[in-house]
């Protein structure tokens, strides 16, 4: 494997074709909610990930199911990279019961526990003080990882997380995918330097990736296997910004390049570095084929039975009643 | 009374019983039983681990215990919640402390965005045990940024669990209870004032299960509902008001959420009188919600006197005239001499400083 996007190199074997199954499905998954999502079925809003799936795809795997991983509103990549079933994911935005939420948390909130996956949080930053303590409650050789956005680097938590983790020298996984743009506001009118540089200020071991290898999930994969085994050793937190480019908009389904909310070039950047068209250049065009036809056979499945869920519907007691009905209840109707 | 201090000494006002105890030794005794019966139990917060061991109430527990499960923290209030958060996410049991109330404020993202709302967010799939003391620390001039009581502010939010404890035998059994058995963020809101209140705590106080209001004075007159260090105030006031004849039923509220209102629509429904005494500010607070609570369960014909609220003004907290901005006993005392009054004369108007 190579180390830089662009080399020739034939990727075969368990390995490759498992890292290009999951970067497939994440993006097969994404492809099917934007393909209902005009017709309302899913009113949440989605925030999707598609230009960055390779990021989820090559550190989720060399994570086990015993590290304990948490995520921000975009994290439907993070789930399914973490092992979460695709039906789970659909039908948490189909608001049904099924869902891996319940239906109470929708796109942004998911959670799977099974997989070490302890949920989501919109309010982007908040998280990551959040992982540090995880990293706190688990068992050597487990880690902690949080996969977050450049928005999120910009709350100060940023800097209280990265300080603790490196003063207790905690097992944390810093993931960041930095899209430069939070929401419409791009990194220049944002950001006096680049999330990495406020890492290294800690002293917290950093690693940039340039969007040649955050697309390549081959070579993200490669890049990622010692220093995430040293973690493991208790060699303290690691920060890693992974350089990428959001293809639709910030939340929906919309070509918000097209639309005039950021410029061209993020189009160009997200047409040279399709994850998806990086790695199928460097497998065999049969092997790619075969798993991209079983992926959509598998997600139209997952979307069978996600909507074949019963939906959500609760009964709450009159506002009047809410003090004693205590921290948060959930009634059975609809059950 | 000399209230006029950080952490004034009270008059014995609680029965003592045959272990009276501090509400700071209380507290430290919840502390030191909690991490010594679960290993899971963390303990962190400014100044734990410090010399004065906040308050008293940590005080050589990092030696104890060892500096993996008590611990001191960067005054950051973000990771310090959001740490816990993940701690219990992850299987521990943590205790976290804010010194003072006012820096739960900085920290409001971690507790109303996160930790209330974790169960409820992923449909009950994950529980958050997870203890958030704090204290309200007014007097000596602290002013308006270290004197706050914001219980209010946090019981408005779904998914706490927020705890006044006034005598010491309920703060050492709430605590034991939210930091051993909760399965929920519980907020246990402390008052300075309180540090050195005497009462009974049996010697095998174990944790207590949150619990309705309870009496801690007997009256047909009026209803007085205490919340923290207003039931100070209240019992104080009682005792002055029955050298006139009047007869006080005196309710420490115990915890705001949940609220189990009933057995002060009870005593309401007994007196016809209620006055709700509250150590946070007047408006949008935690007297509103039990006077309207109360409201909506006695009918109007079974009142008296128009229900009344005494609580801060709506200033925050000068440094330099505490004594005037402060509601005390004798503004309870006034209050409700001014409800027994002949009718005809006005009673139930918000409390102003005098």
């Amino acid at each position: 494997m190579g180390e830089k996007a662009g080399q020739p190199a034939a990727e075969a074997g368990p390995l490759a074709e498992g890292l290009y199954r999951t970067l497939s499905l994440i993006r097969h998954v994404e492809r099917k909610i934007v393909e209902v999502y005009a017709s309302d079925v899913m009113q949440t809003p989605v925030h999707l990930s598609i230009g960055q799936e390779a990021i989820p795809t090559a550190f989720c795997a060399h994570l086990n199911d015993d590290d304990l991983k948490i995520g921000t509103h975009r994290s439907h990549g993070l789930f399914l990279a973490n092992g979460g079933d695709p039906a789970a994911l659909l039908a948490e935005l189909l608001g049904r019961r099924t869902g891996c939420s319940g239906g109470w948390g929708g796109s942004m909130h998911v959670i799977d526990l099974a997989h070490g996956l302890v949920g989501t949080s919109s309010i982007v930053g908040g998280v990551l003080p959040i992982a540090v303590g995880l990293a706190m409650a688990v068992a050597s050789p487990a880690v902690a990882a949080v996969y977050f956005g450049d928005g999120a680097a910009d709350q100060g938590v940023f800097a209280e997380s990265l300080n603790f983790a490196a003063l207790k020298r905690l097992p944390v996984l810093f993931v960041c995918a930095n899209n430069r743009y939070s929401v419409y506001t791009p990194a220049g009118q944002r950001r006096a330097v680049p999330p990495a540089e406020v890492a290294k200020a800690f002293a917290v071991r950093t690693i940039e990736a340039p969007i040649e290898v955050s697309s390549d999930v081959f070579a993200l994969h490669e890049l990622l296997a010692d220093p995430i085994a040293e973690v493991r050793a208790a060699a303290g937190p690691l920060m890693v910004e992974c350089h990428t480019v959001r293809a639709l908009d910030h939340n929906g389904t919309r070509d918000d390049v097209a639309a005039g909310f950021r410029p061209q070039v993020e189009r160009e950047l997200f047409e040279a570095y399709d994850p998806m068209k990086v790695a199928r250049c460097r497998m065999p065009a049969e092997a790619a084929d075969r798993i991209d036809a079983e992926n959509v056979r598998a997600v139209e499945a997952a979307y069978a039975r996600a909507l074949a869920g019963a939906e959500t519907v609760l009964a709450f007691d009159a506002p009047a009643g809410a003090a004693e009905a205590g921290p948060w209840r959930k009634d059975g109707a609809g059950e | 009374m000399s209230n006029w201090g950080t952490t004034p000494t009270l008059p014995e006002i609680l029965p003592l019983g045959e272990r009276p105890l501090a509400y700071s030794q209380a507290v430290f005794e919840a502390m030191e039983t909690a991490l010594a019966a679960d290993e899971r139990t963390r303990l962190f917060g400014e100044g734990v681990t410090d010399k004065a061991g906040t308050y008293g109430t940590t005080r050589e527990m990092a030696e104890r215990f060892g500096p993996d499960r008590v611990f001191d923290v960067p005054t950051a209030e973000q990771i310090i919640t959001g740490l816990a958060i993940g701690m219990s996410l992850g299987g521990l049991r943590p205790i976290v402390i804010h010194p003072r109330n006012d820096f739960l404020l900085v920290a409001m993202d971690q507790i109303a965005n996160h930790a209330a709302k974790w169960k409820a967010m992923f449909g009950g799939a994950i529980r958050l045990p997870l203890t958030i003391r704090s204290v309200s620390c007014r007097g000596w001039g602290s002013a308006a940024q270290h004197s706050q009581a914001l219980h209010a502010t946090m019981a408005h939010m779904p998914g706490l669990m927020v705890a006044t404890p006034f005598t010491p035998g309920d703060a050492k059994g709430i605590a034991l209870w939210a930091a051993l058995e909760a399965e929920e963020p519980v907020m246990i809101m402390e008052h300075k004032w309180l540090w050195n209140l005497r009462g009974h705590v049996p010697a095998g106080c174990g944790p207590t299960p949150p619990a309705g209001p309870q009496v801690l004075r007997r009256g047909d007159d009026v209803t007085i509902v205490g919340i923290s260090y207003g039931a100070a105030d209240a019992l104080i006031a009682a005792e002055a008001l029955a050298a006139d004849g009047i007869a006080a039923e005196v309710i420490d509220l115990r915890w705001l959420k949940p609220l189990d209102v009933a057995p002060i629509a009870e005593s309401v429904r007994r007196t016809g009188r209620l006055v709700v005494v509250d150590t946070g500010h007047v408006s949008y607070g935690a007297a509103a919600e039990i006077v309207a609570a109360t409201a909506e369960r006695v009918s109007p014909s079974a009142m008296k006197a128009a229900p009344a609220r005494v609580a801060l003004p709506d200033v925050p907290a000068p440094a330099c005239s505490e004594k005037t901005y402060y509601p005390g006993p004798k503004t309870v005392a006034d209050r409700v001499r001014s409800m027994l009054r002949p009718a005809g004369t006005r009673g139930g108007r918000v409390t102003t400083p005098d």
